[in-house]
């Protein structure tokens, strides 16, 4: 990376008139940056002063009120902070990320802290996760893998002890072409949503959408379900792609997967309390729907015997949705952008 | 059935005595409707349970019979009855039979050239995905019980080891990708934003953009994220892939191969896996197929491996055997189509 004074030579000379600063910190860069890979430097410019960097990935809200002492930013991702106990110098949240839900914003807004969000940096990122879902369960793929990492090999050469050829070992698989298929979104009509239904669309699936301000699309890429029931009987694929609010919450319980087809799958890269675990975790194993595929659970990570770990017909991933390298120096620029564009008197992304 | 075609299939003469050889491979999970070929036949078709009969079980079943319908299995042409006028393929690629001693003969062989286009071009972006996120490394561990990624000392750092990354701007080369599912994995991985670059013997510069042509493999090769395999198996194409042009590759690019597994010369491919010269590989088809039993295709960390399944959807199996048909109709009018011998 250039050195910072020669980018703050290149930059338009309006900036370097610029009289505020601001001293921030990154809480959990050990989140953020788990690789080493992401570019700070964007967020340094914004700051005008250098960024403190720490490598913990989950500060307790005691220690990031710590780290917050003698900064006015502060830069958080996905953990709980505790308002309060944040320092009077505090003036700006950022989190890094499209979910504010572990920020009080009443308690912000009575301290005069201006918290920001990031609300479309993964667009794309979740968008091909939910494909690659998708594809895998209509090859399954999950299935096969899982078998030939146990060692199992049937699907390749049969199975001598039940005397079976790979041809019908393969046969009891689901396999299928996704063209006609239909993909339900949850809430679809936001930019993840919309993402999804076109890559949906460029496999020839129909795209069914949910929402409480979904209207029939005229150019023809989605349908307006008439109701959750509707969405939930109708679709191969099911996709949430809602906030979690008090509203939504377990919002995918026992009678929504029961209206399920039993040939479904479930996927969930939103947040994993939109789904009820239990009920999920039933009807996985009563094979109510066919499969799931979660990228976020309740908690995450699921507790170390979840039956979640073990069951063939899940893929579970530690919520990768955002991990992307390309995603999250997007996410560091669109932080930086945010700090700017507060620093120059005309605060975006605010949620508070 | 009979009653709702048009009348015109009424006032066909012709009928034949068709014996599918391996019906056991075609319709491995009883899922698939003959019925369209029974029709098209005027008599009821004989179908065997076999998978892999060899050439003298061919033969036999063949007696009696004017229409073979075999897939993938060496067929000895010479051994046939004289009653065999036609061989339908049932699917793309006939390297199995000899065709020169078929037309010697007067047999008319048919193929299948294009009805798994969407579900090979799926397979294919299947595992460009799963690469991207290492999905299948994932799908492994939790297979194995290993909970590293997420309860490990410090998970979000073993994550850091995985490979992670978007595919808009990424590039996927086609080696022999101007085909139908050449250009319909192009199309797909055009949706997802990647660059797509072709090289082919026909290849030419699509004038809106939508691909790159390569002026030669190693420029392909050295350009690309994803190589993926599209082209038929000949002396042409036989070992193309071997160790001097996956030299050619990026360390961090992946290989596909949906296409015949000896147009990668196995041994070398693995030597290049185990030393990280390209980043992973994932095989549909292999050489041989399946693979051994000890083969190191199945305990290599970063191939994926799939029993050659790029045909067998339900729909794609369907929409084959109605090809099938379609095929043995048009010979029986005396106008065959998608004829391979001359």
């Amino acid at each position: 990376p250039r050195s910072m004074l020669a980018r703050r030579l290149a930059r338009p000379l309006t900036t370097l008139a610029r009289h505020v600063m601001t001293k921030a910190v990154v809480v959990n860069a050990g989140r953020l940056d788990f690789d080493g890979k992401l570019d700070f430097s964007r967020l340094h410019e914004a700051c005008g002063a250098p960024v403190t960097r720490h490598d913990d990935h989950t500060p307790s809200p005691e220690t990031i009120a710590a780290y917050a002492v003698g900064h006015a930013t502060l830069v958080t991702k996905e953990v709980p902070v505790d308002v309060n106990a944040l320092p009077d110098s505090v003036r700006l949240i950022c989190e890094a990320g499209t979910g504010f839900n572990n920020i009080n914003l009443e308690d912000a807004r009575k301290r005069g802290i201006t918290v920001c969000n990031v609300p479309a940096y993964s667009t794309d990122a979740v968008a091909q996760l939910v494909m690659t879902y998708v594809l895998n369960f209509s090859a399954s793929q999950h299935l096969q893998q899982t078998k030939l990492a146990r060692g199992d090999r049937s699907l390749f050469h049969g199975d001598e002890v039940n005397g079976t050829s790979a041809f019908e070992a393969f046969g009891t698989l689901p396999h299928f072409e996704l063209a006609g298929k239909t993909i339900g979104l949850i809430g679809g009509t936001g930019a993840i949503g919309a993402a999804t239904a076109r890559l949906a669309r460029a496999f020839g699936m129909d795209v069914l959408v949910w929402s409480r301000s979904a209207k029939d699309c005229e150019s023809g890429t989605w349908r307006a379900a008439r109701d959750l029931k509707h969405l939930l009987s109708e679709s191969d694929f099911v996709s949430v792609h809602c906030p979690l609010t008090e509203h939504t919450k377990g919002l995918i319980d026992e009678h929504a997967l029961a209206t399920m087809k039993r040939t479904a799958f479930l996927i969930n890269t939103a947040r994993g309390a939109l789904v009820n675990e239990t009920h999920l975790i039933d009807a996985l194993e009563s094979k109510t729907i066919a499969g799931a595929g979660l990228d976020v659970t309740d908690p995450e990570p699921p507790l170390e015997g979840s039956p979640l770990y073990r069951l063939d017909n899940v893929v579970l991933t530690p919520h990768i949705g955002w991990k992307r390298l390309e995603t999250r120096q997007r996410l560091m620029d669109a932080v930086a952008a945010n700090v700017e564009a507060y620093l120059a008197g005309k605060p975006v992304n605010v949620v508070s | 059935r009979r009653l709702v075609r048009p009348l015109a299939s009424f006032v066909r003469h012709n009928m034949t005595k068709a014996c599918v050889v391996n019906a056991g491979r075609l319709d491995f999970d009883g899922k698939i409707d003959f019925c369209m070929l029974e029709l098209v036949c005027g008599t009821p078709v004989t179908k065997h349970e076999h998978h892999s009969p060899t050439p003298s079980e061919i033969a036999q079943f063949a007696q009696g019979h004017t229409t073979l319908v075999t897939k993938e299995v060496p067929i000895d042409v010479t051994l046939l009855p004289d009653s065999i006028t036609l061989i339908c393929e049932a699917g793309t690629g006939y390297n199995n039979i000899d065709l020169t001693e078929a037309t010697k003969r007067g047999i008319t062989v048919c193929n299948v050239p294009a009805y798994s286009t969407d579900a090979v071009a799926q397979l294919v972006m299947t595992q460009v995905l799963n690469f991207s996120c290492s999905m299948h490394l994932q799908i492994h561990a939790n297979a194995n019980g290993d909970q590293t990624l997420f309860h490990g000392s410090n998970p979000f750092k073993s994550f850091g080891q995985l490979a992670h990354f978007e595919l808009g701007g990424k590039t996927i080369g086609l080696i022999g990708g101007s085909g139908t599912i050449g250009l319909k994995t192009g199309k797909l991985a055009r949706a997802f934003g990647m660059n797509v670059l072709v090289w082919s013997r026909s290849a030419k510069d699509c004038g809106d953009g939508k691909y790159k042509a390569a002026s030669d493999l190693k420029e392909l090769l050295n350009n690309s994220d994803f190589v993926s395999i599209h082209c038929p198996l000949n002396t042409a194409t036989a070992g193309l892939l071997n160790k001097q042009t996956l030299g050619w590759m990026k360390p961090t690019a992946f290989l596909i191969n949906t296409a015949r597994g000896a147009v990668i010369d196995e041994d070398d491919l693995i030597a290049v896996l185990k030393n990280k010269t390209i980043a992973g590989a994932a095989m549909d088809v292999q050489h041989p197929e399946p693979p051994t039993v000890s083969s190191p295709l199945f305990e290599l960390n970063n191939v994926i491996v799939t029993p050659h399944i790029g045909w067998k959807r339900v729909e794609t199996r369907q929409r084959l055997v109605n090809a099938v048909a379609e095929n043995v109709r048009a010979f029986l009018a005396g106008a065959p189509v998608n004829v391979v011998n001359s």
